[in-house]
């Protein structure tokens, strides 16, 4: 007894200490920590704080195509452009994805004001490839400071690793797993390889021995749309709860799914992974418009040439198909207030000098050289 | 579980209490239970395999012990060892040594063993290494007779399972620690103050210490050529620093942690930077380490009574096995040849130089850190040109102009640690503070405390020594 409450003073001790750096810390030292370690919490809070319509988003929103864009702007630049009677607050950074989203939603304010949010998904993200990806341990250190705990309580955890640390082995290894172990023929019984591993084992293009940059790309098609979205899935959970979050605060909830490359998927490999894409986007349409959510999905028909990472599948877009989803969003949000005619109405004219490296030309050739059944 | 970890503060004082408040006989099966969960935590798998290869030691272990004929005896003794060294083989070499083979391609391809490549090719069990090593010792003895087998499996499990020293030791010995663990114990104010007091410091030195210094050193090795030659050598001599306090906070954690129960665990580290050559520095560095290889190897192959050139075998083959348990890289086995080199050279030609006197002594001392600081360029670069590299940049060949940044802060805490550790605390920390009046020393937890909460690393770097 006399032991516990020696243990209980310093225990005491310990909490009044915690109290008073806590007290100092949070006056003196936390607005640097922030600045130090989380790129977009002032960001965050900002726009939380100020925008009308609040746009989560990943490199999509930003990216541009350096040969031949000369309108460099943003998707959430050109939404303010064609609504701007709105604010419009962009939260972006390259590699974020839903599970981040959910946790800046801890900032959202407490006040009644009206917003509506957009979270931008590519589908990427839920798979193997983007859930296990090494950059990702730095992204949940960064969203230790998502929250309205106590700053020194989010410093302590920040020296503690308190967060989704595993390193990139570890992440490695689980990627190799998901991609050896789960079914491809889940939805079809008579699918051509059994899981993604089979697949870019037997990669044709490699068989064939297609130039280097082929071979990659359809490596990178593989292993970034081959597979089936479920309940388990991480970013599911992570897209149900910023749902069930909305509902409860009464913000309006828009998904907006980053059109793939679907253009360059068939071409290299036929409907296989069309199928895949198509099935993930019926699975989030479907789900969500259950709950409630409004969704836009429509570019149907996109030319491979459009994508500004022509060798890898990314969901980045020249300043035609940002206007374009720009518009989309801005339509989806309140077709009437949409001031149509913007300023500069269109991309100049690219400098015909510099020519960017396509791959449909190279994918083309090798097409016809491998005889692809499809 | 991490012991830098929020979880780790949880679990230690829930295991604390519920132990403390069960009946004597039944006091270790919760200890049993607790260390599985701890190092199951991680990973379900590895726990099942820590379990399969005590079963197998303590078999081998019983069998050894009943059986009579010299050549059983003998069966048994290496059967087991055997069956530890194929795991860590399988564990922890089978890539180095046959990684890319058409043997592991067939293995990879293969549903049931690609798994198996996989964990042994990006995650090896945690401490695989340690408590292995920790097992063998116990066979060992019992074969040498100087230890009797233990009959109940579960107590053995104990032995080799215990969650303070499990994962990265200290590596005890069987008659020191199964004796405390089943000992009749009631808590004594001493020890939890002892214990708290290791705890607060092992934290602080990983935390506050190894942690900043990680940072500043892996901001150099991501790209040294930028850097400059002032630069290069901050950076070798921050991560001498850096290991230091990393695997002697480890083990402070470990002696603390294990004190609240009531076991005392043995002193892993005895100043190793003040030591006047290299046959000091390795019985003041990692001792439980030291003391295996010199019982189970060192001694065995003929340790120091069979002339320089049995000795000199001995010595490199103890520090080729060493490098190799560091790590199963061609850069470990260079780091432990090159100690191995340098201790011969200390033990024949340095020590007889006729010199005596404080600034002979403190010129040693700087050569034997000199000698380590630098051979630990092979322990942090990935791989054998990368360390080439490294060893030239220290030369001032195509060295860069920026400048390593090392904040006041970091400065502020590896100074700190120097002056405590080389200078004001002659031997346990716990002890020390125990000269001081309570409110200095309180205040100086405070200090602690607060720099564990505000002033702890952000590069994420688990303990250096978890992946041996």
């Amino acid at each position: 007894m006399k032991i516990l409450l020696r243990i209980l003073a310093r225990l005491g001790f310990a909490a009044l200490l915690f109290i008073a750096a806590n007290h100092y810390y949070s006056r003196h030292q936390y607005a640097q920590d922030v600045r130090k370690y989380s790129r977009v919490k002032n960001r965050i809070d900002s726009a939380f704080r100020f925008g009308d319509i609040v746009y989560l988003g990943e490199s999509s929103n930003t990216s541009f195509n350096p040969w031949t864009d000369t309108l460099a702007y943003s998707i959430s630049e050109f939404l303010q452009m064609y609504l701007p009677g709105q604010k419009i607050e962009a939260v972006t950074h390259e590699g974020y994805h839903p599970g981040l989203f959910r946790q800046m939603l801890n900032l959202w304010p407490e006040d009644n004001k009206k917003r509506t949010l957009i979270v931008t998904l590519n589908m990427r993200t839920c798979g193997p490839s983007a859930l296990y990806s090494s950059n990702e341990a730095s992204n949940q250190q960064e969203a230790l400071f998502y929250s309205r705990r106590p700053p020194l309580l989010t410093r302590m955890y920040l020296s503690l690793h308190h967060y989704d640390n595993r390193n990139a082995n570890e992440m490695e290894r689980l990627k190799l797993q998901g991609w050896r172990t789960e079914s491809l023929r889940k939805q079809q019984s008579g699918f051509p390889w059994a899981t993604v591993r089979d697949w870019y084992d037997q990669n044709p293009y490699s068989q064939a021995g297609a130039p280097e940059k082929i071979r990659h790309m359809a490596d990178a098609y593989i292993k970034e749309f081959a597979f089936l979205l479920d309940d388990k899935n991480p970013r599911i959970k992570d897209l149900d709860e910023i749902a069930a979050f909305c509902k409860k605060k009464n913000i309006r909830l828009i998904y907006h799914l980053l059109p793939e490359n679907r253009d360059y998927a068939k071409q290299l490999f036929g409907p296989y992974l069309i199928s895949f894409m198509d099935a993930n986007a019926l699975f989030i349409a479907s789900r969500y418009q259950k709950m409630g959510v409004e969704l836009i999905n429509n570019y149907p028909g996109l030319s491979g040439l459009n994508y500004t990472d022509q060798w890898y599948p990314t969901e980045h877009f020249n300043a035609t198909i940002r206007q374009q989803i720009a518009l989309s969003i801005a339509e989806k949000i309140n077709a009437k207030e949409v001031h149509r005619v913007i300023h500069p109405a269109r991309n100049n004219s690219p400098n015909p000098h510099i020519l960017q490296p396509m791959a449909d030309t190279l994918l083309k050739e090798w097409r016809e050289k491998v005889k692809l059944p499809w | 579980m991490l012991f830098n970890s929020v979880e780790y503060w949880l679990f230690l004082p829930l295991v604390w209490l519920l132990y403390f408040g069960l009946p004597f006989k039944i006091r270790w099966i919760w200890l049993l239970v607790c260390s599985y969960f701890f190092y199951g935590f991680w990973k379900a798998e590895f726990a099942a395999l820590m379990a399969f290869t005590s079963l197998i030691d303590w078999w081998c272990a019983r069998q050894t012990e009943k059986q009579e004929k010299p050549g059983l005896r003998k069966f048994w003794l290496w059967f087991s060892i055997l069956s530890n060294v194929a795991m860590l083989f399988m564990f922890k070499y089978f890539d180095f040594a046959l990684g890319g083979s058409e043997l592991a391609n067939k293995l990879y391809h293969n549903p049931y063993t690609a798994w198996l490549i996989e964990l042994g090719k990006y995650t090896i069990p945690a401490g695989i290494s340690f408590y292995t090593f920790q097992s063998i010792s116990y066979v060992v003895d019992v074969y040498r007779k100087k230890e009797k087998a233990e009959k109940n499996l579960f107590r053995f499990m104990l032995y080799v399972s215990f969650f303070p020293q499990l994962v990265a030791g200290p590596i005890e010995r069987f008659g020191k620690l199964h004796t405390q663990l089943f000992q009749k114990y009631m808590p004594v104010w001493e020890d939890i103050r002892a214990g708290g007091r290791l705890l607060l410091y092992g934290l602080f030195l990983k935390v506050c210490v190894a942690d900043n210094l990680a940072g500043v050193v892996d901001t150099w090795y991501h790209s040294p050529e930028q850097y400059t030659l002032f630069s290069a050598w901050m950076a070798v001599f921050c991560f001498a620093f850096q290991v230091y306090a990393d695997f002697f906070g480890y083990s402070l954690l470990a002696q603390g942690s294990a004190l609240l129960f009531g076991v005392h665990l043995m002193d892993n580290f005895t100043k190793p930077y003040i030591a006047k050559s290299v046959p000091e520095f390795w019985h003041r560095w990692h001792i439980s380490l030291s003391t295996w290889f010199r019982d189970y190897i060192f001694i065995p192959v003929g340790g120091n009574k069979q002339g320089v050139i049995v000795l000199s075998f001995s010595v490199l083959l103890v520090f080729f096995t060493s490098g190799l348990w560091h790590g199963a890289n061609t850069t470990m086995i260079v780091f432990g040849l090159s100690q191995g080199i340098l201790y011969l050279f200390d033990r024949f030609a340095f020590s007889r130089i006729p010199f005596n006197g404080r600034i002979w002594d403190v010129f040693r001392q700087v050569k034997t850190f000199a000698f380590f600081m630098l051979t630990l360029v092979w322990f942090r670069s990935p791989d054998l040109p990368m360390s080439s590299r490294v060893f030239s940049l220290l030369q001032g060949k195509n060295t860069g102009t920026m400048q390593l940044e090392l904040q006041w802060t970091v400065l502020g805490m590896l100074a700190l640690f120097i002056v405590l550790d080389l200078f004001l605390v002659p031997g346990r920390i716990d002890v020390w503070f125990q000269r001081f009046p309570l409110p200095v020393r309180w205040a100086m937890y405070a200090i602690l405390a607060v720099c564990i909460a505000w002033l702890g690393g952000a590069a994420d770097h688990p303990f250096v020594y978890f992946q041996f």
